[in-house]
């Protein structure tokens, strides 16, 4: 009975690794090294290999910036309607992603909308439109696994610091942030990874113009909806080897947190 | 000094209620109580980790209620030591030190040095055992040279050739800085081989505190004397002559005790155990005989009581031996009148 048991729960997880690794390896097999180099020293995927590394490493950096003091408010300090700030917070990340963009979309219909036109704001089909729709998601992620980080480590150690004549500012920056590094630079990893990931709300929000709003997802998107699969395959094996190399890294690095 | 006056504290569904004690300068407090009873919420209030309710805390002269913990001066050293994982024995040292200041390395030289741990400064606290880490959280929070000490539990965890080793260190510590320390814990022994003043805690309210013999020698009731570890509890009749007679034996309690029933608290060690030759005292059978660490407890029944709650008597084997006690032994036995406290009077 425990030999069956055994053998049936490895039986199914051994059934899900194999799917995986034939998706990956159809992937990988599907081009000869020859066209794929051919079609990664194309032009037009340099710049969305371009566009995507920037946008996505200023969306990790604006992220990462709000999620530290947010993901630490929410760890540490007792806040009104927690269940519910914890729920919005939440939110982008199972929300369907064109529905983000659909929203975004939304809001410029709104009087908010007319204000950010008439400052200047008019982000729609722009590459800040990127690195925002991008950033919706990736800071609630950034959020989530910070947060992760700092709940692992021993509020106690703050206490004891202020006892010792710390400011809790002064505690943070000595006790706490080198104690997350590791955790933060997985957080960020991760977050990057998940931005250079997305699609969706980009779609909606940015649109999909060649040469403008061109990040990796979309060009594969348009390179699949013309019938180029060969440039729309190679693009895509640049994109795994993105994000088996993040979660590799994030994993070395001891990142916490349930990945979405 | 540290006095608390009248502290409530909420947290959840626990609280203190009402807490008030006063700790003279250079004085070693020690608090005892169960798990639960709130004593470490009762620290982390006076070093300011707690908000209270109401009441106040006062420490070198000052009114502490409203400051954050890093105006306190306060040393502060918890349960779980709670080392900074990624500094060095060293920098943990050195932690509370102004980083401008000159001196700062001999100040953990010295600290090192009277705490014997010199030769740790290089390691991480991950590294360290019990004892070594206790020290260096203790050097720590001496280092600041803070007025006043609160201690959670330091012995706890520690085997028992390591929780002496701790004892001597707190005692020189105290002995040598003059720091007031404040110490609470669930063992009794802890209390009674460092601490002069002495607090019974228990569901969030101290049920007596003052200096130790006070406390340790005359509970104030029931609840205090189980808690500082009164071995016979017994309950005593006194009659029209003030003759006091508990578990069969004549007490001699104090004089002028009106006729009634009282709670009378007697330490096994005030039990003297002759031999049945001797001819002085009154006469006893031993019912059982318990091994302890440093002596023997006899349970000793008088004549015509042998379904009573007996008399406990400590005796040193040697002693033991001496005047043949075993199970069923006749001896006699004198109770020492200045070792029987009434706590109650019925």
């Amino acid at each position: 009975m425990n030999r069956a048991f055994r053998a049936g729960a490895i039986g199914m997880l051994a059934t899900f690794a194999s799917l995986v690794a034939i998706l990956v390896g159809a992937d990988l097999l599907y081009l000869d090294p020859a066209t794929l180099w051919n079609e990664i020293a194309d032009a037009e995927t340099l710049f969305a290999i371009r566009l995507s590394l920037i946008t996505a490493s200023v969306t990790t950096a604006l992220a990462m910036a709000l999620a530290l003091p947010a993901a630490y408010a929410l760890s540490r300090f007792k806040i009104p309607f927690a269940g519910v700030v914890d729920t919005l917070i939440d939110l982008p990340i199972v929300l369907p992603p064109l529905l983000i963009g659909f929203s975004l979309l939304v809001v410029y219909q709104t009087t908010l909308g007319d204000l950010l036109v008439a400052g200047g704001l008019d982000l729609r089909y722009s590459v800040p439109g990127i690195v925002l729709a991008q950033f919706l998601v990736a800071a609630a992620f950034a959020i989530r696994t910070l947060k992760a980080t700092f709940d692992s480590i021993d509020p106690r150690l703050e206490e004891v610091a202020r006892t010792l004549g710390a400011t809790p500012a002064r505690a943070f920056i000595r006790v706490v942030l080198p104690l997350a590094r590791r955790g933060m630079v997985a957080g960020a990893v991760m977050t990057w990874a998940r931005a250079i990931g997305e699609f969706g709300p980009i779609l909606i929000f940015c649109g999909a113009t060649r040469w403008r709003t061109e990040v990796l997802p979309i060009a594969i998107w348009l390179d699949f909806s013309v019938g180029k699969i060969e440039a729309a395959m190679a693009l895509a094996v640049i994109m795994l080897a993105i994000s088996t190399l993040s979660l590799v890294a994030f994993k070395r690095l001891g990142g916490q947190g349930y990945l979405w | 000094m540290i006095r608390v006056s009248d502290l409530r504290v909420s947290t959840g569904s626990f609280r203190l209620r009402g807490m008030s004690l006063d700790l003279p300068t250079g004085a070693y407090g020690a608090i005892v109580g169960p798990t639960g009873a709130g004593k470490t919420l009762l620290l982390e209030a006076i070093a300011g980790l707690q908000p209270m309710d109401s009441g106040a805390v006062f420490a070198h002269g000052e009114d502490l209620s409203s400051a954050p913990p890093e105006h306190r001066r306060l040393g502060y050293v918890p349960q779980d030591r709670a080392l900074f994982p990624h500094m060095s024995v060293a920098r943990n040292i050195a932690f509370g030190l102004d980083d401008r200041a000159p001196d700062n390395s001999s100040r953990v030289s010295n600290l090192v040095g009277e705490l014997g741990i010199a030769h740790l400064v290089d390691r991480r606290p991950s590294t360290l055992s019990g004892g070594e880490a206790q020290r260096v959280a203790l050097a720590r929070a001496l280092a600041p040279d803070p007025p006043a000490l609160l201690l959670d539990e330091p012995l706890t965890g520690l085997d028992p050739a390591t929780r002496l080793d701790m004892i001597s260190v707190l005692r020189n510590v105290h002995r040598s800085m003059g720091t007031t320390i404040l110490h609470v814990t669930h063992e009794m022994e802890e209390a009674l081989a460092l601490a002069d003043h002495l607090g019974v805690i228990r569901g969030g309210r101290i049920l007596q505190w003052g200096p130790l013999d006070s406390v340790y020698d005359h509970p104030m009731d029931e609840s205090v004397a189980r808690s500082v570890g009164v071995d016979n509890l017994l309950r005593a009749k006194v009659d029209r002559a003030g003759r006091m007679v508990a578990a069969g034996f004549d007490l001699r309690g104090p004089n002028g005790l009106s006729p009634g029933s009282a709670l009378v608290a007697i330490r096994a060690g005030n039990v003297l155990v002759m031999s049945a030759e001797s001819g002085r005292g009154q006469p006893a059978r031993v019912s059982s005989v318990r091994r302890r660490s440093r002596d023997l407890l006899l349970r000793l029944l008088a004549p015509g009581e042998e379904d009573g709650e007996g008399l406990l008597a400590s005796i040193s084997p040697a002693a033991a031996r001496e005047i043949g006690v075993r199970e069923g032994a006749d001896v006699r036995v004198a109770v020492d009148t200045e070792g029987v406290h009434v706590i109650g009077r019925r």
